[in-house]
């Protein structure tokens, strides 16, 4: 029932005398009488107010009943309000009454029966009840409908047993390319893909309350796409909800595909690791051992037939041995250029000055002449302070191998803030570099000075290089001949990525 | 087989002249003292434990010093160190390791398994004959051995 209880009876009566004898029959607390005189008013009356029943008096003057009533039932709002028309005739009723079909219609006739009177009056008030209960309804399925027509998801009811579709929301549209009209009455298993037809099937035949699965449905071009069907069963049906999950699973197919892919190449990568270890290690070993076998002999043959021998042969085996060592010491550069790539990099913090303070001190005891080394106060940073206590000796052993034939050799060390990192110097002044070849300063092997020049195998800088970039940073250099060059190097503030 | 005769250092290195030139190196450091060298890992296995050839021959005596290569075909030197230091008696006999490989992961390793000196040889002979010096007036001459 409509949560107002009380209905309202407008009583049209142009003598007071009927409104009161009216009044006197249909008087009721859950009844509210409204009274008024003339067909005018009663307009007024009915077409503001809620109204559920005008009890109207055929012979008013002016307008008479039946004029009041065409336009109420020409009226949207008050049409199906339900008339009671009080006449003192009938045969003048069947005249008039063409075409009021609509709503509920009923004659009283004068003088007015109690009895007949107050029956008429509720039998037509429960029907406008009834009315207005309906109308109500219709409403809520109209919006029902809307909803689930406006849903991205397939809604369906469909009978248990059969699996026959009885009801379809407009999804089937966008989905299955189906007008829902073309699916009611179809069965699902004829637009289930094959694999899926005898679970549903046996689905079919379970009478839990509720239940989830997937399955996929084949659309009008015979495409096949997935859905999570969600059911509720009731009453032999299934109340059903299809969500379209095949973009999803493509996606969750394709990741996998990626994950197995990415495992595939960790597997790759970790066997190329141990090739390349297994490799170094050979060439640790294997490559050394015929130098010693060229080293050695040499300078037996050098000892034991040096009475033999002139001072050019002994001159030219000279040649051989230091070239053995050579090589020797080119392996052990290599080497160790190549352990680096495989350490770890700790990160914890690092006071730069107390790291470098011993390096200088034994770089310049190491120094063949006088060197001036300024260190000025370094900025802090986290990493690992072997490796870069390993890229500070090679920097600083470089500015001093590079300035060792300027007049006043002179070397710096300083850091600078930078954003998002911290920048390392090391700056000399001496036989710099021409910028032209910047790109090849940090190589493997690659050397901008000649041996005779400056000694050295080109793998300092490449192993500086190799540490900074573990640590997420970079490395560059500025420099002139002549004129001197700086090395700098970047660390990021926080280590964001552990490489 | 000649009859066996005991020796002070086992020399355990595949490669001829790698341990000619360490004999030379010995011999040049007026370290006298007797030496087998044996060509390779599984030779070392069958003189220690009397296996192959050495089967049922008394060991002529128990040396003072093994010198160890590392990489050796079949049986390389970390698997003879793990063969003798896990031997009751022959585990009492000083290894040495005299090797080319600096690898950090051999050097854990071998120390590992319980050997008495990790050596990396030198390229140059010089050095050798220096690393050799050592070698011989430490284990030979200062140190004392355990008598087995």
């Amino acid at each position: 029932m409509p949560k107002e209880m009380i209905d309202h009876i407008l009583i049209v009566d142009d003598k007071v005398n009927n409104i009161y004898a009216l009044e006197q029959i249909l008087s009721q607390p859950d009844r509210k009488l409204i009274s008024v005189t003339n067909g005018n008013e009663a307009l007024k009356v009915a077409l503001n107010e809620n109204i559920d029943l005008i009890i109207l008096d055929v012979q008013m003057p002016g307008m008479d009943g039946f004029e009041v009533a065409q336009i109420l039932k020409s009226n949207k709002r008050t049409r199906i309000t339900p008339i009671l028309f009080v006449s003192a005739e009938l045969k003048e009723n069947k005249f008039v009454l063409k075409g009021l079909e609509e709503g509920a219609i009923d004659y009283l006739y004068k003088p007015l029966d109690p009895d007949i009177t107050e029956a008429k009056v509720s039998v037509l008030l429960q029907l406008q009840r009834q009315q207005k209960e309906l109308i109500e309804k219709n409403l809520a399925l109209e919006k029902y409908a809307l909803l689930l027509n406006n849903s991205a998801d397939l809604s369906c009811i469909i009978h248990a047993s059969s699996l026959q579709i009885e009801e379809v929301n407009n999804a089937a549209q966008t989905l299955l390319g189906y007008a829902p009209g073309e699916l009611k009455g179809s069965s699902l298993i004829d637009h289930l893909a094959e694999e899926d037809r005898e679970k549903i099937q046996q689905l079919g035949r379970q009478t839990q309350d509720m239940f989830s699965f997937e399955a996929c449905m084949y659309t009008r071009e015979g495409m096949a796409r997935c859905f999570s069907w969600n059911i509720v069963y009731k009453y032999g049906l299934w109340f059903a909800n299809a969500r379209d999950i095949t973009q999803q699973q493509k996606a969750e197919q394709e990741i996998k595909q990626l994950n197995t892919d990415l495992q595939r190449n960790v597997a790759q990568l970790e066997l190329t690791n141990k090739e390349l270890e297994s490799f170094s290690y050979s060439v640790s070993h294997d490559l050394r051992a015929p130098l010693r076998s060229i080293n050695g002999y040499s300078q037996i043959i050098q000892e034991e037939y040096a009475a033999q021998m002139g001072d050019e042969p002994k001159r030219l085996f000279n040649i051989i041995r230091n070239n053995a060592k050579k090589m020797g010491v080119l392996i052990d550069d290599l080497l160790s250029f190549a352990r680096m790539g495989r350490k770890e990099v700790a990160r914890v913090p690092i006071d730069f000055n107390k790291l470098i303070e011993p390096i200088i001190a034994e770089q310049k005891n190491g120094a063949k002449n006088e060197v001036n080394i300024t260190l000025h106060s370094l900025t802090p940073c986290t990493g690992d302070p072997v490796l870069l206590a390993q890229v500070f000796v090679n920097l600083i052993s470089n500015a001093i191998k590079y300035s060792s034939k300027a007049s006043h050799p002179a070397i710096e060390i300083g850091s600078y803030d930078k954003g998002e990192e911290i920048v390392y110097y090391v700056k000399d002044n001496g036989a710099g570099f021409d910028m032209n070849y910047k790109h090849k300063l940090f190589g493997v092997f690659q050397r901008l000075h000649s041996n005779s020049e400056f000694e050295g195998t080109g793998v300092g800088l490449a192993i500086v290089q190799r540490i900074v970039v573990k640590h997420g940073g970079r490395v560059w250099a500025e420099g002139k001949i002549d004129e001197g060059a700086t090395f700098h190097f970047s660390l990021p503030k926080i280590s964001k990525r552990q490489l | 087989m000649t009859i066996e005769t005991k020796a002070d250092i086992v020399l355990v290195e595949d490669n001829p002249d790698d341990a000619d030139l360490v004999i030379r190196a010995l011999r040049k450091n007026g370290i006298p003292n007797p030496l087998l060298h044996l060509q390779d890992g599984e030779e070392a296995i069958h003189f220690f434990f009397r296996e192959g050839p050495y089967l049922g021959r008394e060991m002529p005596g128990c040396p003072k010093l093994i010198l160890l290569d590392l990489k050796m075909p079949k049986v390389d030197g970390l698997e003879v160190l793990r063969r003798i230091k896990s031997d009751e008696r022959l585990r009492l006999i000083p290894v040495v390791l005299l090797t080319s490989s600096r690898e950090d992961k051999d050097i854990f390793e071998s120390y590992r398994l319980g050997v008495n000196s990790y050596v990396v040889k030198p390229v140059e002979f010089e050095g050798l004959i220096k690393t050799v010096q050592g070698l011989g007036l430490y284990w030979l001459l200062l140190n004392q051995p355990c008598q087995i």
